[in-house]
């Protein structure tokens, strides 16, 4: 089949260990000039791909993390987040979930959660002793909440692509998005309790007193009012989900200038310099796994899979977890933009024709598009976590291997018990 | 040989249902000797790709919004002047006229060859959540997703705030309230689920708005003669369904509308005078200044 | 000092012009919105240009930061192979790795060439600004990949002489951290 080929050709040259972006956009432009003999128009679509307002959130996340990171803002905050979960067996894992939980209803990127939880996160927590492979894995994985848990840029775009309520979707979005948050912390905790076990050393320090926790919190105070700020504007209406990215960096410089005292020009120029970089690295992968999904496009491959699956006359399960493994497997390499635009339109009717809620396939999706998000070898999130570890992506790869063993589960926990997504929505009347 | 084309509207929009039609109606005609491959929801091309993609030959044809073409061809936006071309007979003569040959002639200066012009709506609806917009007074100060720079003129001249908004964020924005006020075609108006987060809707015979499709010169002129008179017959009969169609979504948008539970007004004849006595006459202003040859378009259509 | 230091030179400051102005677009970037915010929140009066101008802006970042990611060595690769591989396996891997970025980097300014050529013939305006010409935001995909070309062919160049390269100094500093 000539998917699996150019899936196969592709992840293979993309094992020689080239630049991602450089191997994916030399390996679909081989396709599309072998094809179609010409490259069409490059350039507008690396163009069309950079220049969409939704975007600016990932520099401007970039940017917020840095300042927080710069400003010593962070140090507080991982400081009450130690102090309030230390006697817990990986404490600062679920205290690291919580914050991805708490990003990813500011907002609507996987990507700009990782970016801005690991960066904070990270540095911490190894500081704190936790095992790195543990800590890389928790925020590539807590990190993918951010489009499951509302706000999410790729529900939108569902919703949009596919004519479905997207305040159904966003609030369907939730009770699975902590579950999954739920999922996780219950690993970083066995996990730890594991190693503690093996072993046999719990230097655990004991739990904290009131007073410690109160001076802890008072601290933290000024850091903690970023979530309250941000959420708040969003929800007030007082700037958008994407401007949040901007306010919420305003408001991190703010915190370090007035309150910290330790962010001049210097950090704000390296700051940006920093963010600069980060986002260069992302959007060339970003641009590169779009190439690739255009080439796919442009071949007809996407339309060709969804017939085939269609013809099987599948029953709606069957349909369900067929769909799954394909977007699983376009996600082992695209990224979700790409899999929603080339997926959905030929799945829709299919989903009508078996009465299957739009909503819950939406959520299934989201989750797997989480997935494809950590699944090697193309993942934005590890990609993400590298960038901030400076360690191999194999690394990384193998930390969030189980996470996506837990997605998977999740995926199959949603099938089968479809209320964890359809109740809320169905109590507030949405998309009826 | 084959004819791809690129829209970006979902597949449930009655503009890909007019396409699925043309495709039909080209591959009978040519006997199959025409493939008609419709690429649509911008998964091909995204909008603002799709007029580079036909000129340049990556893409044979495509659809956009009349009004897309902004500041590239200002004439386009002549749909959006408030008031103007609501009239459905003057509609079903624009293609084919003077008026429409006109901006032809803009479009293949820019590289691309028109073949159709489909009517997508004439009813425009302004949403709101708070209070219903029924008087010019009810506009001052509300934030208002506006069309564009041009249209945007007759909004602000009534003390509204036209607000530009990335189209994904304006769901939200008018759930948190961000935007008071959202205006869009009928049909949109249920296709996006406004009627989820706002609660009422004026509609008003605001604006209209044309798709069009464009193919590339150098393949249309390569084309045999004989295929060449089938698309175009195709794309003619496409145009002659569409007003149907469109007629036909609207209707029914009101409907749906009405049984989401938005408090739907329209607007009367005395209200539209009022509005478009205010409206109408600053945006021609700013449409004839941007629009070299605006003027003489606006004499043609006043003579359809 | 040799031909090929003088190289690296020059590369280390095309990098670094590219960094300062990509981080100069970012801060544009981040005060565009922020200026809106406040423009519609606090003034009632919403920047119309708002979006698309920061739209450019990071197109600008990304565009301008891709040249020294490249130069320290930051574009991410599936490195399971190259971590293990030693010899003339390496220096031919190192050599790919450089040498497709090369390609890619001459891919984005032939391209965006030819875009920037179409832009201008057919007079392709920006949609909230009149007076913008969209080529002149479009020639950043050119200019970045000709950054890109640049670098790497030096990259290349260094390794077929066997001499380092910033960007391996760069993996190794950025792993020494931990
Ligand atoms: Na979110
Ligand atoms: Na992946």
């Amino acid at each position: 089949m000539t998917f699996l080929a150019l899936l196969a050709l592709l992840i293979g040259f993309l094992y020689l260990g080239l630049p991602m972006f450089a191997g994916m956009m030399i390996f679909s432009g081989a396709v599309l000039l072998f094809a179609e003999g010409s490259l069409g128009t490059l350039g507008e679509f690396v163009f069309g791909k950079l220049n969409t307002y939704l975007l600016v959130a990932i520099p401007l996340f970039m940017l917020m993390a840095t300042f927080m990171v710069r400003g010593k803002v962070v140090d507080d905050l991982y400081h009450a987040a130690h102090v309030f979960t230390r006697h817990l067996p990986g404490g600062l894992g679920v205290a690291t979930v919580a914050a991805c939980g708490v990003f990813a209803a500011v907002s609507g990127s996987s990507v700009a959660t990782a970016l801005t939880i690991g960066a904070v996160a990270l540095p911490q927590m190894l500081r704190y002793g936790y095992d790195p492979r543990g800590a890389y894995g928790v925020v590539a994985a807590g990190g993918t909440l951010g489009i499951l848990i509302p706000p999410s840029a790729p529900m939108v775009l569902f919703g949009i692509a596919s004519d479905t309520s997207i305040g159904a979707l966003f609030m369907a979005g939730v009770f699975p998005g902590l579950m999954l948050a739920a999922i996780f912390a219950a690993w970083c905790m066995w996990g730890e309790w594991r190693r503690e076990r093996r072993s046999g050393a719990r230097n655990r320090p004991p739990r904290a007193d009131w007073g410690e926790m109160a001076a802890a919190l008072r601290r933290a105070f000024w850091a903690l009012t970023l979530p309250p700020v941000v959420l708040g504007g969003i929800y007030l209406g007082v700037f958008t989900a994407t401007e949040a990215a901007g306010i919420g960096a305003l408001w991190a410089a703010a915190i370090a200038v007035v309150v910290y005292r330790r962010f001049g020009w210097r950090d704000l120029w390296e700051g940006a310099g920093d963010a600069a970089r980060t986002t260069a690295v992302l959007f060339a992968i970003i641009i590169g796994a779009a190439m690739y999904g255009f080439m796919l496009a442009k071949l007809g491959i996407p339309d060709g899979l969804v017939k085939l699956v269609v013809e099987w006359k599948l029953s709606r399960i069957e349909f369900l977890l067929a769909t799954m493994a394909l977007v699983f497997v376009l996600g082992l390499v695209l990224e979700s933009i790409s899999i929603i635009l080339i997926t959905t339109p030929v799945v829709m009717p299919v989903l009508k024709q078996l009465g299957i809620d739009p909503v819950w396939y939406g959520v299934l999706l989201t989750i797997n598009l989480e997935l494809a998000l950590i699944s090697p070898p193309v993942g934005m999130n590890l990609v993400v976590i590298k960038q901030i570890a400076g360690v191999p992506l194999y690394e990384v790869e193998r930390a969030a291997l189980p996470y996506m063993v837990l997605m998977g589960i999740a995926i199959l926990l949603v099938v089968a018990f479809p209320g964890l997504a359809l109740w809320l929505p169905s109590t507030m009347q949405l998309g009826r | 040989t084959e004819m791809r084309i690129s829209h970006q509207v979902p597949t449930a929009h009655h503009l890909h249902k007019m396409l699925e039609g043309f495709k039909a109606d080209v591959e009978k005609t040519t006997a199959g000797a025409v493939k008609v491959a419709i690429h649509p929801n911008d998964s091909l091309f995204k909008a603002a790709e799709n007029h580079p993609a036909v000129a340049r030959g990556a893409v044979e044809a495509a659809l956009s919004v009349n009004f897309q073409w902004g500041n590239t061809i200002p004439e386009m936006n002549i749909t959006t002047i408030p008031y103007l071309i609501a009239d459905l007979d003057r509609i079903k003569r624009f293609p084919g006229s003077e008026a429409a040959k006109l901006l032809e002639a803009k479009l293949e200066q820019k590289g691309v060859k028109n073949v159709g012009w489909y009517y997508i709506t004439r009813q425009s609806i302004f949403t709101s959540g708070k209070k219903p917009l029924v008087t010019l007074e009810d506009l001052k100060g509300v934030k208002i997703r506006g069309l564009n720079a041009i249209s945007d003129a007759g909004l602000a001249a009534v003390g509204a705030a036209p607000t530009p908004m990335a189209a994904p964020e304006v769901y939200n924005a008018l759930q948190s309230g961000l935007l008071d006020a959202g205006l869009t075609d009928l049909s949109a108006a249920v296709s996006r689920r406004f009627y989820e987060v706002q609660k009422f809707g004026t509609v008003a015979p605001y604006f209209s708005v044309y798709f069009h499709m464009f193919v590339n010169p150098a393949w249309w002129g390569k084309l045999p003669a004989a295929q060449r008179d089938a698309i175009a017959a195709a794309a003619k009969r496409g145009e002659e369904a569409m007003v149907a169609i469109t007629e036909a979504t609207a209707a029914e948008a009101v409907g749906q509308l009405r049984d989401k539970g938005m408090a739907i007004h329209a607007q009367s004849a005395a209200e539209t005078a009022a509005w478009k006595a205010a409206m109408q006459r600053p945006v021609i202003e700013a449409f004839t200044k941007a629009a070299p040859d605006g003027q003489k378009l606006m004499e043609l259509i006043s003579k359809l | 000092m040799s031909a090929l230091d003088r190289l690296d030179r020059l590369a280390a400051g095309l990098a670094r012009l590219g960094r300062g102005l990509a981080a100069l677009s970012c801060l544009a970037a981040f005060a565009v919105v922020v200026a809106a915010v406040a423009m519609r929140y606090l003034f009632g009066r919403p920047l119309v240009w708002a979006d698309e101008v920061s739209g450019w802006l990071v197109v600008s970042t990304a565009m301008l930061a891709l040249a020294e990611a490249q130069y320290r060595g930051e574009n991410v690769a599936v490195d399971l192979w190259l971590e293990r591989a030693r010899g003339r396996t390496l220096t031919a891997l190192r050599l790919g790795g450089a040498a497709g970025v090369a390609v890619c980097g001459g891919v984005l300014l032939h391209q965006g060439w030819q875009m920037v050529a179409f832009s201008r013939m057919v007079g392709i305006k920006s949609n909230t600004l009149a007076t913008v010409d969209v080529w002149t935001i479009q020639a950043l995909v050119p200019i970045g990949g000709a950054l890109l070309l640049a670098i790497a062919l030096v990259q290349s160049a260094r390794i077929v002489a066997g001499r380092p390269i910033s960007a391996d100094e760069g993996v190794k500093a950025a792993r020494s951290i931990e």
